[in-house]
């Protein structure tokens, strides 16, 4: 039940859709088929136009995919090891020449993800379980960005970290939009979706119910950016999320 | 939560002084020794290549078990691999001289490792019941094909390559521990690999994850064990002029031992191939210490065991916070 089953969705460059559902909704299955990590039991995908089979990661990779997954201390680093080889281990196909691993582009790339995130760390030779929880989940960004992907996957990219990681987080996500990155945030916070996403997408029971528009979920009459029209943007998608339930049921 | 990076409060050399353990536990030991037996020959030069003789074969054999361990498996087979190695090798070279010799005892390691690796991967069995039985089943064919019997090796050749001869006065298992040494660091820590197998074993989920194949890592890892094995055999056939089912027995305790004292993680992802040999080379300076004591091999048995324990106790307590 917990597997997508009718998913069509489409992204497009410069774009954030969010996609929104409850527990066992089949939001989470369907970032790791679309990242290789679970089989695909039927249907397409294609990037850029032309149709890709993603069965591993490796190829996900190759297809410009990042997953940035939903438990990031179980499916995102290896604890005891430095940041620097974390940032490396999606690249060493990139860092290495027939096997052999350049140390000097491996630190570079460190450094780069270090600063581009702002990572808080005295070192790149910190091990990530020193991190905090923020710095960790920028770990995790900075070694997916280094792949320079296309099409980035997040699943709830700000669980479990402090308040300002989660607005630098979203902020971050917006600017790779405007880059041209084409983004899929998975998430069961509604105000995230409602701050970084253009379009959401409803999911339940393995399938997309409702697309809705970013703002479609204002009210016109009301002034924008406030507090108010945002928790009434929540309210919206919130019923949005009910009514998707009660349809899907049978 | 707070948002700041914890730097470590002790300075690094010091934060870290137990992953040195094992060079300053060998230090230790020498210095004891030196002290305590030299009038009993501990410091002649022939006792020091002697400790090197019986312990490189060991420390081949650790090198690729910092792979397997590394990549948190497990490989309980190498030695009776390398009794059965030993026991192909002089068939081998029975049938069609020494080239028939070395394939014989490298397929013997390949085949076994292969089936390590798909019983692991393929059928999911873990590699520690895997390498259980497999240790019992290589054992057996030893024994049956050499019906219990010691093949002997003619050829002065062989031996003097494999494990046997010196390089002036340089013993050539020196120089196979040597190179397995260099080529296994080097490996470990340079080579997308190496990476890839310390990655596996620190966080398999994550590793997948993160586009590593983690089956044909843990496979790989499997065949390297045998195969290393496959080469200790060939080494003990050279030093002891034959093959015989009995060589190796119990090495594959001395092998873990000596890799988990060098600072190589049982639960994987972490491991030093230099750490191993030395871990492998204290095991056989306790050994001789131990001897040249006087003790009497029930006392030797306690003492040693005493002393790897004190010393893995030092060197995992901080895993454990």
């Amino acid at each position: 039940m917990y597997k997508p089953k009718q998913v069509d969705l489409t992204l497009r460059r410069g774009e954030v859709v969010g996609v929104a559902g409850l527990l066992g909704s089949g939001r989470s299955s369907l970032a790791r088929v679309l990242c290789g990590i679970e089989p695909m039991t039927g249907g397409e995908i294609r990037v850029k136009g032309r149709p890709v089979s993603i069965s591993t990661p490796r190829n996900a990779i190759a297809n410009g995919l990042a997953l940035i997954p939903e438990d990031r201390a179980r499916q995102g680093f290896v604890a005891t090891h430095s940041i620097s080889s974390n940032i490396a281990l999606p690249n060493l196909d990139r860092l290495a020449d027939g096997g052999w691993v350049s140390t000097g582009r491996t630190a570079e790339l460190a450094d780069e993800g270090i600063a581009r995130l702002r990572i808080k760390t005295s070192n790149r030779d910190n091990p990530v379980r020193n991190l905090s929880g923020g710095n960790a989940q920028k770990v995790v960004i900075a070694k997916w960005l280094a792949t320079g992907p296309d099409i980035l996957v997040l699943d709830e990219p700000t669980a479990g970290i402090d308040i300002g990681s989660k607005s630098e987080i979203v902020t971050l996500i917006r600017d790779l939009a405007r880059q041209g990155k084409a983004i899929l945030v998975l998430s069961s916070e509604l105000q995230e979706l409602l701050a970084a996403c253009d379009r959401i997408l409803v999911m339940s029971d393995g399938r997309v119910m409702r697309e809705i528009a970013r703002h479609d979920l204002d009210d016109p009459n009301a002034p924008a950016d406030s507090v108010d029209a945002l928790n009434d943007a929540e309210r919206r998608l919130q019923n949005a999320m009910q009514q998707a339930r009660g349809h899907a049921a049978p | 939560m707070s948002d700041q990076a914890l730097p470590s409060p002790r300075p690094a050399m010091l934060a870290n002084w137990r992953q040195y353990i094992i060079y300053i536990g060998f230090v230790i030991i020498f210095v004891v020794f030196s002290a305590t037996l030299g009038d009993r020959g501990f410091l002649d030069p022939n006792n020091l290549l002697n400790i090197i003789r019986q312990t490189a074969i060991v420390a081949v054999m650790a090198v690729s078990m910092t792979f397997v361990l590394g990549a948190a498996e497990i490989d309980l087979s190498v030695g009776a691999v390398a009794g059965l190695a030993s026991v192909a090798t002089a068939m081998g070279m029975d049938y069609g001289g020494i080239p028939a010799g070395i394939v014989a005892g490298l397929a013997t390691g390949a085949i076994v490792g292969c089936a390590n690796g798909f019983l692991t991967t393929g059928v999911g069995i873990p590699s520690f019941l895997t390498t259980l039985a497999m240790m019992g089943i290589a054992r057996g064919i030893a024994m049956w094909i050499s019906a219990t019997a010691a093949i002997p090796i003619m050829g002065r050749s062989y031996s003097a390559i494999f494990g046997g001869g010196n390089l002036g006065f340089v013993p050539s298992l020196l120089i196979w521990m040597l190179a397995f040494g260099v080529i296994g660091q080097i490996v470990l820590r340079r080579t997308t690999f190496g990476r890839r197998v310390l990655a596996t074993g620190g966080n398999e989920t994550s590793a997948r994850y993160s586009g590593v194949d983690t089956r044909a890592v843990k496979f790989q890892v499997l065949v390297l064990s045998s195969m290393a094995a496959a080469v200790a055999g060939m080494l003990y056939a050279g030093r002891l002029h034959s093959g015989r089912f009995q060589f190796g027995e119990g090495d594959e305790l001395s092998v873990i031992a000596a890799a988990v004292l060098g600072g190589t993680s049982l639960f994987g992802g972490a491991g030093t191939v230099v750490g191993s040999i030395m871990g492998a080379l204290m095991i056989g300076l306790i050994n001789n210490g131990l001897i040249l004591m006087g003790l009497e091999f029930s006392q030797q048995l306690i003492a040693r065991g005493g002393i790897i324990l004190l010393a893995v106790a030092i060197s995992q307590t901080r895993k454990r916070r």
